[in-house]
């Protein structure tokens, strides 16, 4: 593990890479606060400006993209009330109010600090997790990741929210869908490509990337007039206050960031669940545990309330990186976009990774260290100077984030196809986000489809057929508890359409 | 009518004629019979799509207020921004690189309210100008530019 650490510093410290942990940690937070994108698009905007670099540095600068938009997200929930990201919602419930009463930079300054330390710890904990799990999961064959892929697939529906999880799930098999159109890998044979060649290689995961979140987004801030409050943006523009932390904050903040960041990190490891739910989980731990005289200050400026949001959802980033890492399989959204730019590069993550290209895998977990240093020295001193671009005027941000969506696709591969292809996934990612489908399972569907049609041929083929399923016992494991994901939110939509029948009869009688 | 009865319909509508595409994908002779052919993966994908779509449109959402939010919406300026971006396409190979990229964002501030000439020109052309010369210049990415051709620039 030594040398794998030193292999990595080697790598990140080189000055090149070091520049894109810079470049990415900057340009994350400046996409970050802004309102209605997520790390998503930033990650997705920064692949085409990867793509003559070698994958070691492209995976650098969007870890560091991914950090930056999160901490950015912080900033504008506690300068703006205005969450840029959904995992920094949490953060606004204490971080705004702190702001409001003029403490804005101490806010920041905690925000800043809980956000290092549960990125610092959560990556110690990925260091020590992922070669372990690396080293097990190279006895898996096709079938545990046709069944792991399942896995991830279900659970990001079921965390999708109640009442989001069937439509999670149409949005995954649209994803799946979208990705069998071209030719089939292994016979050549073509579908759904209906005569265009412009289809015959499929759809790039960029353009479906790029259209669904980065233009999409862009467009619903113009469509929903998604403008920041007057009063809000003058909180950002007014002075910030001092940012000194004391003593007693400090000690009222390290137990929490020892818990959060334990919490955070086991949930971002879980398929499906993520910054989002971690800050939720540990805002809502820190208020149950707190002391009666504390918990009334939840929600007007509380310093545990704020930290253990912001903790948790960097602890949560470095552990969505476990499975991607190891396995090969994004856990959500964001670390899916990540693979499908590693499989652009020609890398292909998984527990080969760890034994073929040590590099790409150490530097990975080494920049996550650097990368939350610069945050801190870095960007917690220029946050007032960040906070002054939200004053750049809407009509200029959306044509400008229009433009690098467009061009960032079609410079890859110089077909006008492909900039009507972006408007009509980018009316449909609309229409679909209006009715309330969730975006992320389509974009996981359509990045592991691929994966999971070879990984079920290989299976097929090895077993002679399904019993792969029951002879197999991590096989079987895991599609047990695939059936438990499955079961519980039909279960739970059964019982509440029962309970709502039953209401409705009582209002009859 | 509920958000997601309509939306559920349409997508059983898409899921259906998806499973129907996936029966007619021709596989090689003998091929039929295995285990895994063309035709499996996209079967799947269509029935599980057409149950969850079908599971949708049945069982809509208690707080579903229909579509009478989309009344508030601003459609006009985003429906001209996909128009805009559907003419950047059609532009930028035959008028050029340069003058599309500078039209296309000058269109879209004048869509999003930008009205000040100045801000139009400086926020669009030397954007246009600086991204192909980085792309030209530095990263050996050659545009198709008919009128810098014409010019001698390129």
């Amino acid at each position: 593990m030594f040398e794998g650490v030193l292999t990595g510093l080697t790598t990140v410290l080189q000055p090149v890479n070091l520049l894109m942990v810079f470049v990415g940690c900057f340009a994350g937070t400046f996409i970050g606060m802004l309102p209605g994108l997520g790390p998503i698009s930033a990650i997705a905007l920064m692949i085409p400006v990867t793509y003559g670099f070698d994958p070691a540095s492209g995976l650098i600068l969007m870890a560091g993209v991914y950090y930056g938009a999160i901490f950015g997200g912080s900033t504008s929930s506690i300068l703006l009330n205005a969450p840029g990201v959904a995992g920094t919602v949490a953060t606004s419930f204490d971080g705004y109010p702190m702001a409001k009463q003029g403490h804005a930079g101490k806010a920041l300054a905690i925000a800043a600090y809980s956000s290092f330390a549960g990125g610092t710890i959560a990556a110690i904990f990925l260091l020590l997790a992922a070669p372990a799990l690396a080293s097990v999961s190279l006895s898996f064959q096709s079938s545990e990741y046709f069944a792991l892929m399942v896995l991830g697939l279900t659970a990001v529906s079921a965390f999708a929210g109640r009442g989001q999880f069937l439509k999670a799930m149409a949005m995954t098999c649209l994803g799946l869908g979208l990705a069998t159109i071209g030719q089939d890998p292994a016979s050549d044979i073509t579908r759904y490509t209906f005569g265009s060649l412009d289809l015959l290689d499929g759809i790039s995961f960029l353009l479906l990337a790029m259209a669904t979140f980065a233009l999409s987004e862009a467009m619903m801030t113009v469509l929903k007039k998604d403008n920041i409050d007057p009063k809000a943006r003058s909180v950002a523009q007014s002075d910030l206050g001092s940012m000194k932390v004391t003593r007693d904050e400090v000690k009222v903040m390290v137990p929490v960031i020892g818990r959060s960041s334990i919490l955070g990190f086991f949930i971002g490891v879980l398929p499906g669940a993520g910054a989002t739910i971690a800050s939720f989980l540990a805002y809502g731990m820190e208020r149950n545990i707190a002391p009666a005289e504390e918990k009334k200050n939840f929600g007007y400026g509380s310093i545990r309330g704020l930290t253990a949001p912001e903790t948790a959802n960097n602890a949560a980033c470095s552990g969505s990186f476990v499975p991607l890492l190891t396995l090969g399989i994004p856990g959500f959204g964001t670390t899916a976009v990540m693979l499908g730019a590693l499989i652009s590069y020609g890398v292909q993550p998984g527990p080969r990774l760890f034994v073929e290209q040590p590099a790409v895998f150490w530097s990975v977990i080494v920049s996550m260290y650097i990368g939350n240093i610069v945050l801190l020295i870095l960007n917690l001193p220029l946050i007032p100077y960040i906070a002054r671009l939200l004053a750049l005027p809407a009509q200029l941000l959306v044509p400008l984030v229009m433009f690098f969506s467009l061009c960032g696709v079609y410079l890859v591969s110089f077909n006008t196809f492909d900039i009507y292809m972006m408007a009509f996934f980018a009316v449909a990612a609309i229409l679909l986000r209006l009715t309330g489908y969730p975006m992320a399972p389509l974009i996981l569907g359509f990045v592991l489809g691929r994966l999971m049609e070879e990984n079920l041929r290989r299976a097929l083929e090895i077993h002679d057929g399904w019993s792969f399923i029951w002879q197999r016992p991590i096989t079987l494991a895991i599609f047990m508890a695939i059936a438990l994901i499955l079961g519980l939110p039909l279960l739970d939509g059964l019982r509440r359409r029962r309970d709502s029948r039953i209401e409705t009869m009582g209002e009859g009688g | 009518m509920t958000k997601d009865r309509v939306s559920g319909f349409l997508l059983l509508t898409l899921s259906l004629a998806y499973l129907y595409q996936a029966y007619n994908i021709e596989l090689y002779p003998g091929s039929a019979g295995d285990y895994i052919n063309a035709q499996t993966f996209p079967k799947a994908i269509g029935i599980g799509a057409s149950l969850f779509a079908f599971l949708i449109m049945l069982s809509p959402q208690k707080d579903d207020q229909g579509f009478s939010l989309w009344k508030t919406y601003d459609w006009k300026r985003p429906i001209l921004l996909v128009a805009l971006m559907l003419l950047y396409g059609a532009g930028i190979k035959s008028v050029g690189f340069l003058v599309s990229t500078t039209l296309f964002l000058a269109g879209g501030y004048v869509i999003l309210g930008e009205r000040r000439p100045l801000v139009l020109l400086l926020a669009s052309l030397p954007v246009a100008a600086g991204f192909q010369y980085v792309l030209h210049a530095l990263l050996g990415i050659y545009i198709v530019d008919p009128l810098l051709e014409a010019i001698g620039i390129l």
